[in-house]
């Protein structure tokens, strides 16, 4: 009989201490598998399903508190191994990085490139955008290539180290700068291709703050403001997790060879896009269909 | 040379919980609790409280064998301390008189 969790404690001892791994998970791994057991003696089928659900539910609560012990263990440990394995980390997210946010760059401005009015330092004002995505690709893209199933302990601690700060910084640039970014864009252009007056603000260009205050109003389908806010405001929360899960997928996948993990790699990428393209339509077709 | 004071023991409801169990029962594995607990404590946290207690020195844990005839991974028994039930005994008693509301 196969036993659960196995591989989950792989997962686990990727990344968290031998203290977090003895009085934590391995006790919570343990009796996953002893109540499976006891449910397959028993010949008891949906009960082995049930407690195989549970258990994986238990552990996926159980790896978010290790994750935040995890963060406090690795400032308080800190040491200049870890420093070096950190600036390492950081130059190879960074070259990932650099290359989406460029892409994604080169992509938004190929309509504004035809408009002679429009200065090129304007352009500049679609970096924080551009990064809004890169930079949880470009953290995947780091730790797939850096981090192996050898990868040391101060590996590990850049790894969450890095992992943290690409969250923070995601929350902060999609919360506050992007939209202002956004705005001043649209300024700039709407100005230089001889537009007069104020230029009204789209979901976009609305901070974490303003689409919550709308969210709590009530107010959904408001005219002229495209998709209903709910999906945009949750879509923003969806990206600001992002870095935690391609963190999560690439750390699961250390011990393949890198070209292997390289691959892996291009098709999360491929799926990621995907969700953040066709989830919200999905889900604006649900909502109009529920109003 | 000042005298180092010593550090003030806390003590959780869900660590209440779980000693005034381990008291009852002698020694539970970490799931045995949650049964016990009638769903008061969860699944995946009852390990963090447990690592907390332990650390706290309320409670002990030993590894038992690995089952012999399935494999798996050996399962970890938690019991009370001395320690732990002085502090069970200490809330129990003190609690109703400091802050008399929660003895109604």
């Amino acid at each position: 009989m196969t036993r659960p969790g196995v591989r989950l404690r792989s997962f686990f001892a990727g990344w968290c201490g031998e203290k977090m791994m003895r009085q934590r998970v391995d006790p919570a791994i343990a009796d996953l598998q002893a109540e499976y057991a006891e449910a397959g003696r028993e010949g008891r089928t949906w009960r082995r399903r049930r407690v195989l659900v549970a258990g994986y539910i238990a552990l996926a609560r159980l790896s978010v508190y290790c994750a935040w012990q995890s963060v406090g263990e690795v400032v308080r440990e800190w040491t200049a191994g870890d420093s070096r394995a950190l600036v390492r980390l950081l130059a190879a997210c960074g070259l990932f990085t650099t290359a989406i946010a460029a892409f994604n760059i080169w992509n938004s401005a190929q309509s504004y490139f035809a408009l002679p009015e429009v200065h090129r330092s304007v352009l500049l004002f679609l970096v924080p955008s551009s990064l809004a995505t890169a930079v949880p690709l470009g953290l995947m893209f780091g730790l797939l290539w850096r981090i192996d199933g050898g990868a040391s302990r101060a590996a590990r601690s850049a790894a969450v180290a890095c992992v943290a700060a690409a969250s923070l910084v995601t929350l902060a640039n999609i919360g506050w700068i992007t939209p202002a970014s956004n705005q001043s864009f649209r300024t700039e252009v709407f100005a230089a291709t001889g537009g007069v007056g104020d230029v009204r603000k789209g979901q976009s260009e609305l901070t974490f703050s303003e689409l919550g205050q709308r969210v709590r109003a009530g107010r959904t389908m408001d005219a002229g403001e495209g998709p209903d806010v709910r999906i945009a405001y949750y879509s923003r929360w969806a990206l600001v997790l992002s870095p935690v899960l391609l963190a999560v997928v690439a750390l699961s996948v250390r011990r393949r060879a890198r070209s292997r993990r390289m691959t892996i790699g291009v098709g999360t990428m491929a799926l990621w896009w995907l969700a953040f393209m066709v989830g919200p339509r999905l889900a604006q077709f649900a909502v109009g269909r529920s109003m | 040379m000042a005298r180092k004071r010593p550090r003030v023991l806390t003590l959780s409801d869900k660590e209440s919980l779980i000693l005034q169990l381990l008291m009852r029962d002698g020694e539970l594995y970490g799931l045995q609790l949650v049964a016990a607990s009638r769903r008061r404590l969860k699944r995946g946290t009852v390990y963090v409280t447990l690592g907390r207690m332990e650390d706290k020195g309320f409670i002990t844990s030993r590894l038992e064998d690995a089952p012999a005839d399935v494999g798996g991974m050996p399962r970890r028994l938690y019991q009370a301390t001395a320690l732990g039930e002085r502090m069970l005994a200490a809330f129990t008693q003190g609690s109703p008189v400091l802050v008399p509301e929660v003895a109604r």
